[in-house]
């Protein structure tokens, strides 16, 4: 049961979230109309029957954009969306956290494996990015690990609605907020894409069902962040009997993603040496706050 | 009397032993030792006669046969074959003298006061074998100290000789009472020794080309 | 005949092997097929030996073989837990070695084999030895036998200037190691109460120094650090591994990674738990290892993500897994009074990675070495895309890759995580574990990327090699042992329950009986999935199987949904903004790949306002105890020696003169002793 709504989640209300942020947010801002909602449905439905151009016969490349697509979802699996997750008992903080490093793994390795300089270039700056991002949410994970005396999920997101706001929770749920938007891939952070610089980066190779898979990863992937930041950090409606919770924190999830649309609308790209320094001081304050956690404040 | 005699005739033993370090020209270093031996022999003659015992008269007899007599006669032969001049040695002459005089006077001392230790023999104690004593081993040390400083290889056979010249004056004092064949037998080694010493040098010097014995420095590399 | 007779009958078997090699040093491929027989059948034996350690739990003890009565010592082979696994280990990479060398060694044509596979069969025996002993007067001997063997391995290329100057580096790095471990062994042995070197009788040594002089026993434990931190490789004792890992023969290096810097966790774990008692003692130093491991994990890996060199890339991953293990060993210590739970869990994750990168490990520098033969560099710059003519190598290079990354599903993930979660769990009682576990994971993305850097120019891509290599895979005698890595990496990761349980009985052997909790409670019953019990509740779970199952299911999913639309696949070019370009143009060689990382790395410090770090370079400079410790000693101890042998210039007079002089030292000396003569 609990499968079908994480899945669902992540698969379906995904690419919904992206469409409602593409005509809600950014449409407006842009003073203009926009496509409909459920666009990204049309979009991935076109690629998924477009010709499969290969220029590197590589197995890599073949099967990243699966692994990417798995990888995400098995993350989903992990995730508490509002209640248990179904694989909850099988996996704490840091399967999840390794599980989408796999993401950003099969993005690089696509990267490598094309072996156009574009995406070279793509792919190592995706390692970058992640190698800075990274920190910060394994930290925030271990800060409410601290608090709740354990690793599993589940255990920190009921600890945390059971025992309410600790100032060292407040402190790891805004430095979450602040990395969500470069977990995302979102403008000032969508640096290894980089569209209008490296035409793609990594996928600048990949076209039809290939980047259909990539493109889907990444639309489950914000859900799943979001989740994590949602369901453990801001435990409103976790009480909530059933099927409420799961609305609740639908209800959050998109808050978030549409606060993360309009910072990235709003913002230019940053370079990668500026996007490490943010993140370096992202990371401090994270440090902090975890110290505070293991002084019990 | 004889006291002093003995003490003149062992003061000769080693002033000539130092004339024979000294001089530059081999033959007259030869003739110098061979005045050397025959002073030591006198010594042991002037031992022989104060103490009265037969052996030493044996010693005085080995003694001539082979210092006086025998080991001139090998130099003689390498020095009739060989250039005769010493190469300049190690050490100046005039800071050898000063090394040997501060040796003679340490040794002094040496003797007069720890004479329990090195021999506890009556004759060792008394006057004159004290001071023979210590005579004998500034003869020694002269015969270590040519073996040190000075290049030419006939000198440093001079020096081995002198060695056991001193060696032999101590047992004088030291053990008198020895039966000659011990001492026959000492000298005969040495004369061998020496023939031998004499016979490499010779080869050394067609094979280098000179007897500087500080050219045999192929350890080195 | 007792199992332990298999163990010496092994050993007996590696010498003869050495003495019949070394006879058939001319023939070379006859030569290594032999030596590969000798190990492989010694390994079996061995691996026969330990398994039965580790399955019954009980430790196995031969006769003495020789005694030296004076120094009350006897040489009896003894295998208890952890020596299982170490035999274990060193069978494993033993095999692997020696069969991937048959082939390999054939390379180098000038050099006689007469110098490696004797001088390999006899470095094997001693390290099984060494693990095999409770004595430390013989655990000495041997650890010097395994030191001049490793070392004349290492310099296998004598025309190689590189090789010689790394060699000398680690012969004198390691014996200045094992003079550290003589003294403090030797300071043990004067204050023992019963004069022995057995390990019982240290161990009443020290229990009696830790009552009148502590700050001894401190000493003593540091020297021991310093001798097992060199040769483990742990900064800033192990500067010598970077060089001289690349310089030695490619399956050598594989032994030197995988097996070797192993007895430096060994030692340690000997040192800390049979030579010393549970005591504060134990604590304060398992918090100053785990500090030390980390501080390994951090400089080593950001070294790495510079390196071009593929050995020297993978010379510095092994400092920095050894860095974990040390975190995790030095946790398990740290914490062995406090909460013998995590403790436990803490040390059988140390002993895990150890396993894990044994096999990784070996497992990299045989595709490196591959990738050596076949294109005859070791500079990723000048040679990459090699899985197109060497797929298998590849494959093999990927697996071992994720594995040492720690990515799900492999064993490298598995032992990490234990790591990671014991050393969380751990600082609630002792904080300072929570931030070396940060830095720990955050090295783990590092290694990572430099990983991802090793694969993807070496193996991925388009192929880039001088038109002298030939075009296809190495011999199967080398992709045997790396497929075998390959399956062992899968098989750890996904049944981690399987080596735990093993594990187990090793860790709570080294331990007072009766201390360590039972297996179930910590792990859980289920043989699949690892559910650590850990303050009384299931504070961890990770599930291999289960999880695996689930993304197997999803990547069906994604295929089939890939496939809805019957899209048909072309080849095409690549896209180069509609421009030709010949590829080595524009191939993106391998120091560009995380530039603006290392970059950023060598600006940070002084742009985050924090108290001043002096600069990196300050740093690196401290670390290299070899600038401005060993090399300047060495440079001393050269002209001392120099102006010693001044006097033995070669002239016969000098030669007397000293002759004179030491007689007359002599006889003062005994003049002056008393009594007289």
């Amino acid at each position: 049961m609990t499968f079908a709504i994480n899945l669902g989640l992540a698969l379906l209300i995904g690419p919904l979230l992206a469409g409602i942020v593409r005509k809600v947010v950014r449409a407006r801002v842009h003073s203009r109309q926009g496509p409909p909602i459920t666009q990204p449905f049309y979009d991935l439905l076109k690629l998924l029957g477009k010709e499969d151009l290969q220029s590197v016969p590589s197995l890599v490349v073949q099967y990243a954009p699966l692994v990417a697509f798995a990888s995400v979802l098995v993350a989903a699996l992990l995730t508490p969306m509002g209640m248990r997750a179904p694989l909850g008992q099988y996996g704490d903080m840091i399967v999840f956290a390794y599980f989408v490093t796999i993401a950003a793994v099969a993005v690089v390795m696509t990267g490598l494996a094309c072996a156009s300089p574009y995406s070279m270039i793509g792919a190592g700056r995706e390692i970058m990015m992640h190698l800075v991002v990274e920190p910060v949410l394994i930290i925030c994970l271990i800060t409410a690990a601290i608090k709740a005396g354990s690793l599993l999920m589940w255990d920190m997101a009921a600890w945390n609605y059971l025992n309410g706001p600790a100032p060292s929770m407040v402190v790891t749920a805004v430095v979450l907020f602040l990395a969500l938007q470069a977990q995302v891939g979102k403008l000032p952070f969508d640096i290894p894409e980089a569209d209008q610089e490296i035409m793609g980066g990594p996928f600048i190779e990949l076209s039809g069902p290939k980047l259909a898979m990539f493109q889907w990863a990444f639309f489950a992937r914000q859900v799943v962040y979001a989740s994590v930041l949602a369901v453990i950090f801001i435990p409103w409606g976790l009480g909530f009997a059933f099927p409420w919770n799961v609305g609740a924190h639908l209800l959050k999830v998109i808050v978030l993603i549409v606060l993360v649309g309009v910072i990235d609308v709003v913002n230019p790209r940053l370079r990668i040496d500026q996007a490490m320094s943010y993140f370096f001081w992202v990371i401090f304050v994270a440090i902090v706050a975890m110290a505070l956690a293991l002084i019990g404040v | 009397m004889y006291d002093s005699a003995i003490l003149a005739l062992t003061l000769g033993v080693l002033t000539t032993g130092v004339i024979a370090a000294e001089l530059r020209d081999l033959a007259a270093s030869t003739w110098a030792y061979l005045v050397h031996s025959l002073f030591l022999a006198g010594t042991f003659a002037a031992f022989a006669i104060v103490t009265d015992s037969p052996q030493l008269y044996w010693w005085v007899l080995a003694a001539v046969l082979t210092k006086v007599i025998f080991i001139p006669l090998l130099l003689r032969w390498y020095i009739t074959r060989h250039p005769a001049a010493d190469l300049r040695p190690i050490l100046s002459p005039r800071l050898s003298l000063v090394i040997l005089a501060v040796l003679l006077i340490v040794f002094f001392k040496v003797v007069h006061t720890y004479m329990e230790f090195i021999g506890p023999t009556e004759a060792a104690i008394a006057e004159p074998g004290r001071s023979n004593l210590a005579v004998a081993f500034t003869v020694f040390a002269v015969g270590l100290y040519i073996l040190v400083t000075r290049r030419d290889a006939v000198k440093n056979v001079i020096g081995i000789c002198l060695l056991e010249n001193g060696a032999h004056l101590s047992l004088v004092v030291l053990a008198a009472t020895l039966p000659q064949t011990v001492l026959i037998g000492i000298a005969t080694t040495i004369v061998i020794s020496v023939w031998v010493l004499v016979y490499i040098t010779s080869g050394v010097y067609q094979i280098l080309g000179t007897p500087d014995t500080a050219k045999l420095s192929q350890l080195r590399h | 005949m007792a199992v332990i007779d298999l163990l010496i009958g092994a050993l007996i078997l590696l010498t003869v092997g050495a003495a019949v090699t070394a006879l058939l040093a001319k023939w070379r491929a006859v030569c290594g097929y032999v030596a590969f027989l000798f190990v492989a059948v010694a390994s079996v034996w061995v691996g026969v030996a330990a398994f039965h350690v580790l399955s019954t739990g009980s430790p196995l003890s031969g006769a003495p073989v020789l005694t030296i009565a004076p120094l009350n010592s006897s040489l009896v082979f003894t295998v208890d837990g952890l020596s299982a696994v170490f035999l274990l280990i060193t069978s494993l990479v033993a095999v692997c070695a020696t069969l991937f060398s048959v082939r390999y060694m054939l390379v180098y044509k000038h050099h006689s084999l007469i110098r490696y596979y004797p001088i390999l069969l006899l470095f094997f025996a001693s390290v099984i030895s060494v693990v095999s002993v409770r004595n430390m007067l013989f655990f000495l001997v041997f650890w010097e036998f395994m030191t001049l063997a490793s070392y004349v391995l290492v310099v296998f290329e004598t025309d190689n200037p590189e090789a010689r100057r790394a060699g000398l580096q680690y012969f004198i790095a390691t014996h200045i190691a094992s003079g550290c471990i003589l003294l403090a062994t030797i300071l043990l042995y004067t204050y023992a109460p019963v004069k022995s070197f057995e390990f019982g009788a240290l161990l009443e040594g020290t229990r009696v120094l830790m009552t009148t002089s502590p700050a001894l026993v401190h000493l003593i434990l540091g020297l021991f650090v310093i001798g097992f931190a060199t040769k483990a490789g742990i900064l800033p004792f192990g500067f010598w591994l970077p060089q001289a890992h690349p310089v030695a023969p490619s399956p050598f290096s594989a032994v030197l990674s995988g097996c070797m810097v192993k007895l430096g966790v060994y030692g340690l774990l000997v040192v800390f738990t049979s030579l010393t008692p549970l005591s504060h003692f134990t604590t304060v130093w398992g918090v100053w290892l785990a500090a030390l491991g980390t501080i390994s994990v951090f400089v080593a890996s950001l070294t790495a993500l510079q390196q071009t060199d593929s050995k020297r890339l993978l010379a510095f991953s092994t400092i920095g897994q050894m860095g974990y293990i040390w975190l995790g060993i030095g946790t398990g210590l740290a914490l062995l009074r406090i909460s013998p739970a995590v403790a436990v869990v803490a040390l059988m994750a140390g002993l895990f990675h150890v396993v894990n990168h044994a096999c990784f490990k070996s497992l990299l520098f045989l595709n490196a070495g591959a990738a050596l033969y076949r294109t005859g560099t070791r500079d990723m710059d000048k040679a990459g895309g090699l899985m197109r003519i060497m797929p298998v190598t590849a494959a093999a290079a990927i697996v071992g890759s994720l594995a040492i990354a720690g990515v799900p599903g492999l064993n490298g993930f598995a032992s990490k995580w234990l790591i990671f979660t014991s050393g969380i769990v751990g600082g609630l009682e002792i904080p300072l574990f929570v931030f070396l576990v940060v830095v720990a994971i955050f090295i783990s993305a590092v290694t990572l990327a430099y990983y991802m850097k090793f694969v993807g120019i070496l193996f991925l891509g388009k192929l880039h090699v001088g038109p002298e290599v030939e075009r296809r895979e190495v011999p199967v005698s080398m992709v045997v042992p790396q497929v075998f890595m390959g399956i062992l990496c899968v098989a750890f990761g996904v049944l981690p329950m399987l080596a735990l349980k093993y594990l187990y009985v090793a860790a709570s052997g080294i331990l007072p009986p009766g201390y360590s909790p039972p297996f179930a409670s910590l792990f859980g019953n289920s043989a699949l999935a690892v559910r650590l019990g850990l303050s009384g509740v299931h504070s961890a779970a990770w599930g291999p199987l289960a999880i695996l199952v689930a993304f197997a299911g999803c990547l069906v999913l994604g295929y089939l949904i890939s496939r809805m639309g019957g899209a048909q696949t072309r080849e095409v070019p690549m896209w180069l903004c509609g421009e030709e370009h010949d590829f080595a143009e524009v191939r993106y060689p391998a120091h560009s790949f995380l530039l603006t990382f290392n970059e950023y790395f060598a600006k940070l410090y002084p742009s985050i306002p924090v108290p001043r770090l002096p600069r990196p370079a300050a740093i690196l400079r401290l670390f290299d105890i070899d600038r401005w410790f060993y090399s300047p000693g060495l440079r001393w101890g050269e002209r001392i020696i120099r102006a010693i042998s001044a006097t033995h210039a070669g002239y016969p007079q000098l030669y007397m003169l000293w002759m004179i002089v030491g007689a007359a030292l002599a006889v003062i000396v005994l003049f002056s002793m008393g009594g007289g003569l």
